[in-house]
């Protein structure tokens, strides 16, 4: 990952704003979707578009709309937090559902500092269904790659591999409702415990 | 990750002793008078403790001062912030609760993240989730926050738990009583909880690992405690809910022992608290069997099938364990405020006898 954030001053193609589009819809995946997060960080212009992009569909999906104030100093304070931060290097899962992208956890580099820009600005359902928005826990600048259990087991092995505690959250929100200790209820839920709409794969 | 979470200290004037030890002759008068001065604050604050000083001796006498505990949860008015540290994330909270004739009123939200409120009277709680224009109802046969403890079944603080009592302290700037209980065996973690002096109410606790590691805390950064509250304050933040889509959790009693479920060698000193009928994730039909020490709890989820894209595996947050594996076609999901051994032997142990047909 560069963390090396020039600004990119040129006005940002159409073909850009469409893959700007195309990033917000759920459409890009692997190394489509990290070219287009890295021109995202990179272009004052491109994250404008995009925080306006989110402002247009707040306006169509609801009455109220939240806080939609750009931050206009937001991608200095970012790029310095960034270039201050280690390199972060760390598998990468084979992930193909586009929803997949809130829930990875093996974050490549480039994504890593596309998810702190995401979590900044006010996180929007993906709007294509209702998967759980944002696995990202409260106030976790490092994101998850710091957690154990990282790689999601693809096949079926007989013995015990670690997993993603993501795949088993409702169920420890379970547990927690019921646990002597209360705090592991409510508070210490996972952000996506409430039940997805039924269908939805998990 | 262990959290740096300084424990409950000694009295300061013990480590201003050791500094003054290094300080050069002419000075060591002006410290010594420092030093006594400190000493006579100090015994002087202990002395003021009151008189109903939980010096606890036996099983019984802790099993009331824990349920003295649970009973501030319940009845007294308090509202404050508290934070629930765990690894490296951290989540803080806000919380007002209210006791009146009519029972408990509680609001809970979340400060940090994803908008998320929890409104509850008495037993009927709702979560409101304002991106998902979603509220999420439950019953609840317990409490479910901070500092509410449920204690189902007595503590054994003679065999699995030796209590220590830690002497005062001091949280959120109000004087408070320690209380450690180690764990005797490698099969569970130890606890350590704060208590409000004048109130019981619980202001902090800790889940305690291996090597006095800090596993997870959570404590109350600022509490007012007895003082009437408006009940304006517990009223969900959201007025307009039109649109929105409710959705009604259940857990129903359900006899499992019956349906041929049980558990061959559970943790010593774990006993089946609970069993009930769940639904959640978009599943239901989900039985859950509760196993408690009194501190900690392993729930065992029995499903008939696994879910889509389920895989046999161990996964953990924080302090917590969870297993899951077939059984016969049935599917386990157990999870446990317990070390992860303590976590697979209990999912190892969970046998199905089909009831012979009658």
């Amino acid at each position: 990952m560069t963390t090396n954030l020039n600004r990119a001053h040129a006005t940002p193609s159409d073909e850009a704003r469409a893959r700007v589009s195309a990033l917000i819809d759920g459409e890009l995946v692997g190394e489509d979707r990290d070219r287009a997060l890295d021109a995202l960080l990179a272009s004052d212009e491109l994250a404008r578009f995009w925080h306006d992009c989110h402002c247009a569909g707040d306006w169509l999906r609801s009455d109220e709309v939240g806080d939609c104030e750009p931050r206009s100093d937001f991608m200095a304070r970012m790029s310095a937090r960034l270039a201050a931060e280690p390199a972060i290097v760390a598998p990468r899962p084979v992930s193909t559902t586009a929803g997949a992208f809130w829930r990875r956890t093996g974050l490549p580099g480039a994504s890593i500092a596309a998810a702190i820009v995401v979590v900044a600005w006010v996180a929007i359902p993906t709007g294509r269904n209702d998967a759980p928005v944002a696995a990202l826990a409260p106030q976790t600048i490092q994101p998850v790659v710091a957690s154990q259990g990282v790689q999601p087991a693809v096949e079926q092995v007989a013995a015990t591999t670690p997993m993603d505690a993501e795949q088993v959250s409702d169920y420890m929100a379970a547990h927690g409702d019921v646990s002597p200790f209360a705090y592991r209820g409510a508070a210490a839920r996972p952000a996506n415990y409430v039940t997805p709409v039924a269908g939805t794969a998990r | 990750m262990i959290l740096p979470i300084a424990t409950a200290s000694a009295s300061p004037s013990v480590r201003s002793q050791s500094r003054a030890a290094h300080r050069p002759r002419a000075s060591r008068t002006r410290i010594g008078s420092l030093i006594g001065t400190l000493l006579f604050v100090g015994l002087s604050l202990g002395s003021v403790a009151r008189a109903a000083d939980p010096v606890v001796a036996s099983p019984d006498d802790f099993a009331s001062l824990l349920s003295r505990i649970q009973q501030a949860a319940q009845r007294e008015n308090y509202s404050g912030t508290f934070v629930h540290q765990q690894n490296n994330q951290v989540q803080s909270s806000r919380i007002t609760h209210i006791a009146d004739r009519s029972g408990e009123h509680e609001k809970l939200e979340l400060l940090d993240g994803q908008v998320r409120e929890f409104i509850r009277n008495n037993e009927d709680v709702q979560c409101f989730v304002p991106d998902r224009k979603l509220i999420l109802a439950e019953k609840r046969a317990k409490y479910d926050s901070f500092p509410a403890l449920l204690t189902s079944q007595p503590v054994d603080v003679q065999q699995f738990y030796r209590y220590v009592d830690a002497g005062p302290d001091r949280v959120a700037g109000r004087p408070a009583r320690a209380i450690w209980l180690e764990a005797t065996d490698g099969k569970r973690y130890g606890y350590r909880l704060w208590f409000d002096r004048d109130t019981f109410l619980l202001l902090k606790a800790q889940t305690i690992g291996e090597r006095n590691a800090v596993l997870e805390q959570v404590a109350f950064t600022d509490v007012a405690i007895g003082q009437p509250i408006d009940r304006s304050r517990i009223k969900p933040s959201v007025e307009k809910t039109d649109g929105w889509r409710t959705e009604t959790g259940s857990m129903t009693p359900v006899d499992l022992t019956s349906a041929g479920w049980s558990v061959r060698q559970p943790i010593a000193g774990f006993r089946k608290i609970m069993e009930v009928r769940r639904a959640f994730g978009g599943r239901e039909d989900i039985g859950q069997m509760v196993f408690s020490d009194g501190l900690a709890a392993i729930s065992v989820f029995i499903e008939a099938s696994p879910p889509q894209n389920a895989v046999e595996g161990d996964a953990e947050k924080g302090p917590m364990h969870v297993v899951t594996r077939r059984n016969g076609k049935h599917w386990l999901t157990v999870v446990g405020d317990a070390p992860k051994d303590s976590v697979a032997q209990m999912a190892r142990s969970v046998e199905y006898v089909a009831p012979a047909s009658k």
